[in-house]
């Protein structure tokens, strides 16, 4: 007698969905190759990874062939080494870049998740992740594995997923609180129950050498992610807001290109970038007047955000919640309780977002510490967002920990899916009559 | 309900419900007595009871505010949390000698850091409740929880605790959690002696006072209301679903429509007395395996399944015409099982989704609400 859904009965609509999405990318991608700006260009590789990935998902379901599907921060190294094809599923919610790129998308994206009946004070990524679910957007996977952090609203996706796809076997990981030690091998003990279900489900057997090879050019990247940012610490920054946010994406996120060389050569060309902007002494804005760290992801209207910020208050976003290369650590391949020791601390300890949202404050103020200083930070926006209740239990001592340091922190709420929630104009006076007062 | 004999005890734990401190804990405060207050079906009291200290539920129905918690805690915190808290700064949980906060969901973890850092006189204790309770890796990392909790709480309250202490707090507890089941067993009449609004008082006065006084009291009250013949008439059997609800006031305002309210699936009910600790061999695997595996398990902890199980199997032993999803505003957890029972699951019910926050002022709408619900409920039975 409740009002039930009907389940999706086949892919088609999804398959509809990623041809529709591919055809855009391409166009973006098309439009970037001629658009001539040397910083732009720099992205080109992150569009043309994922209408590769999409592709090869399309090629997937149309013809039948098993693959997973991985909700962030699932772990593509265990996927890549046994040569198994996954999507994610934050990728096929957001249809990659679409909802960033076209307004008129997100509005209808908005207009399905409010027709969810999920209250509009839960996550918008979540409520997206359901709606899509239910317009029958994703894919039937042969396998799920997925994590249950970095928050309440996971148990959102989390039972829809489980009852829209009951015939579907998923792998829902319980990540720890305590970073320590023991939260270190808890979690690696649950990546291990997470190979035996993929060995299991898609009848293939993980090779750990190969998983080394796998992990060793992980590691490689994000050394040279580090290197990176050793460069932004320049003032005036070389590279403009929200610079690290792709790399997150190309890394970890939907890690679509899960250690493949076009990161390395992505990684190498941004250092190359930045290392000829602090030879010519330039920085990405004209007159960098405040160097700021945004505490959160970048919103679904990054664009007039920046905008606002980098032209009208002369500040930019150094460091941003999801592109910061802090605290990775190389994995120890000697054995495989160190190579999933190490994978879990990566997944789970050091993975933007579910760093400082799985256990307690010490890693959100640790990084607040280090990055104001090591990058010369004199702003620290923390913005609100609706779906992150943990950041919002520690607003009184985020601010006294900001008054601690002498640095500037500005608050406010918002939605970083949903720009109707604090509109353009709103979020305008928010940044400039802050900007004007300091 | 005009029936019953407003009984001594009764008076006593209607009386002990509305305070945050009861007369009796007070009374035991003052002789030196031990108070421990906690948040969540999740937080052992049996290994509060077994350090020699009383456990009680924290409430905070008699603070309306939240100005001093505001400044600590956004808005998109939930209100409970923030009504507590705000106690809490103001001092009103001075009676407390500590604090024991769960993992359970993402605004009671980060306020546990905010009691550490501006209530630093209180001891405090958090404790890490797996989202999953399927494998034994999960049991064994909550045991673990509990071997921590039990040494810090011996090293903060300078008592050992002892297994024969644990075993006589559990039988303490497994005899609360009996008298409480034999209450929720008349709701199951056709025409129960009770309503849900006189049920959660009983309840919830028993989360605000020593378990030694409570018992007895609560056996006199359901001694003297199994004699007693339920009114004929309710339009409908409903069944309360969702956030932590410590408020009967809410639930007379479902009642006043005409329904009764005759089980319910929250943490101030069901949850707490679904299932008893093992009195068998180790005390600690037997607390573990009751609030992981054994009770029923609150959003928090996955799988659905076992979740949505247990809802069904409460429709069909309270033989329940309807449900009312009341989710308090800002609560994840809440939100998606709610969406569940609304959208996904196949249930022989139908369902009323509602909102509320911690205090809640808009009982009109509530009425208008219920009222159209109990009309559909009549309506499908024509």
């Amino acid at each position: 007698m409740s009002e039930s859904v009907t389940l999706p009965p086949s892919s088609e609509y999804a398959v509809e969905h990623l041809k529709r999405e591919i055809a855009f990318m391409e166009d973006v991608a098309w439009g970037l190759a001629g658009c001539g700006d040397e910083y732009a260009l720099l992205q080109a590789p992150m569009f043309m990874t994922q209408i590769e990935f999409a592709q090869k998902t399309l090629q997937h379901v149309e013809e039948g062939i098993p693959f997973t599907q991985l909700w962030y921060p699932g772990v593509p190294e265990f996927c890549t080494a046994m040569d198994l094809h996954w999507d994610g599923f934050t990728r096929v919610t957001l249809s990659g870049p679409l909802a960033y790129l076209v307004p008129e998308y997100l509005l209808k994206m908005l207009e399905e998740s409010d027709m969810t009946g999920l209250p509009g004070d839960v996550c918008t990524l979540r409520r997206f992740e359901t709606a899509a679910m239910l317009a029958g957007k994703f894919p039937r996977p042969t396998s799920a594995v997925a994590c249950l952090h970095p928050c309440d609203g996971v148990s959102v996706f989390q039972s829809a997923c489980e009852q829209m796809f009951p015939d579907t076997p998923m792998f829902w990981a319980d990540s720890p609180y305590d970073s320590n030690e023991r939260g270190i091998t808890y979690y690696a003990g649950e990546l291990r129950r997470q190979v035996e279900f993929l060995e299991k489900h898609h009848n293939k057997k993980l090779d750990w050498d190969r998983l080394r090879e796998v992990i060793a050019v992980t590691d490689t990247q994000y050394e040279l992610w580090k290197e990176f940012d050793l460069l932004k610490r320049n003032t005036p920054c070389p590279m403009g807001s929200w610079s690290g946010y792709p790399i997150h994406h190309m890394l970890q996120n939907c890690a679509v290109t899960n250690a493949a060389p076009v990161t390395t050569e992505y990684l190498k060309s941004l250092i190359a970038y930045a290392e000829k902007q602090v030879a010519e002494g330039k920085g990405r804005l004209e007159n960098e007047k405040h160097r700021c760290l945004f505490m959160d992801i970048a919103p679904t209207w990054v664009g007039s955000i920046t905008k606002i910020l980098e032209e009208e208050c002369n500040a930019v976003v150094v460091v941003d919640g999801m592109g910061d290369s802090r605290p990775y650590t190389p994995i120890d391949l000697t054995s495989e309780q160190t190579i999933l020791e190490g994978l879990a601390k990566r997944y789970c300890m050091d993975t933007p977002m579910i760093r400082v949202s799985h256990g307690t404050l010490d890693a959100m103020l640790d990084d607040l510490r280090a990055n104001v200083v090591d990058y010369n930070l004199d702003v620290v926006i923390a913005p609100g967002h609706i779906g992150h209740k943990d950041v919002q239990a520690a607003q009184g001592i985020l601010r006294d920990t900001c008054r601690e340091m002498g640095v500037k922190l500005l608050e406010f709420n918002y939605d970083l899916f949903d720009p109707r929630y604090t509109p353009e104009e709103e979020m305008r006076k928010i940044l400039t009559q802050f900007f004007d007062a300091i | 309900m005009d029936e019953l004999r407003l009984s001594k005890a009764l008076e006593t734990l209607t009386e002990a419900s509305e305070a945050a401190a009861s007369r009796e804990l007070l009374a035991w405060r003052a002789a030196g007595g031990k108070v421990v207050g906690y948040y969540c079906t999740y937080v052992p009291e049996e290994i509060i009871t077994a350090a020699g200290a009383v456990a009680i539920r924290l409430r905070a129905r008699t603070n309306p505010e939240t100005d001093t918690a505001s400044a600590y805690m956004g808005n998109m915190c939930c209100s409970y949390v923030k009504h507590t808290f705000d106690m809490a700064m103001k001092g009103k949980y001075d009676f407390l000698d500590g604090v024991v906060v769960p993992t359970c969901c993402d605004s009671i973890r980060h306020m546990h850091e905010n009691w550490v850092q501006y209530i630093p006189s209180q001891f405090s204790h958090q404790i890490e409740v797996p989202r999953r309770n399927d494998q034994d890796a999960h049991v064994a990392m909550f045991r673990d929880q509990l071997v921590r909790f039990r040494e810090h709480l011996e090293s903060a309250l300078g008592v050992e605790i002892t297994d024969e202490r644990l075993h006589d707090a559990i039988k303490l507890h497994n005899e609360t959690r009996a008298l409480q089941r034999r209450l929720y067993e008349l709701r199951k009449r056709e025409n129960p002696p009770i309503s849900g609004a006189l049920t959660l008082t009983l309840i919830v006065a028993g989360t605000s006072m020593p378990k030694t006084d409570y018992n007895p009291l609560l056996r006199t009250v359901v001694e003297e209301l199994e004699q007693v013949q339920g009114v004929p008439g309710a339009r409908a059997r409903l069944m309360f679903v969702g956030s932590c609800l410590d408020d009967p006031a809410y639930l007379d305002v479902i009642e006043g429509q005409g329904g009764i309210v005759v089980c319910d699936s929250q943490c101030f009910g069901s949850f707490q007395l679904s299932a008893d600790v093992s009195e068998e061999g180790d005390p600690l695997d037997a607390i573990t395996k009751n609030r992981l595996v054994d009770q029923a398990q609150c959003p928090h902890v996955s799988p659905s399944n076992q979740r949505t199980d247990y809802v069904k199997k409460i429709i069909e032993d309270f033989k329940v015409d309807g449900i009312v999803c009341s989710r308090m505003a800002m609560c994840d957890n809440w939100a998606g099982e709610n969406f569940l029972l609304n959208r996904v699951e196949k249930l022989p019910v139908p369902v009323l989704n509602v909102e509320r926050e911690y205090f809640s002022a808009a009982s009109g709408q509530l009425s208008t609400r219920v009222q159209a619900f109990l009309e559909t409920i009549e309506g499908a039975r024509v």
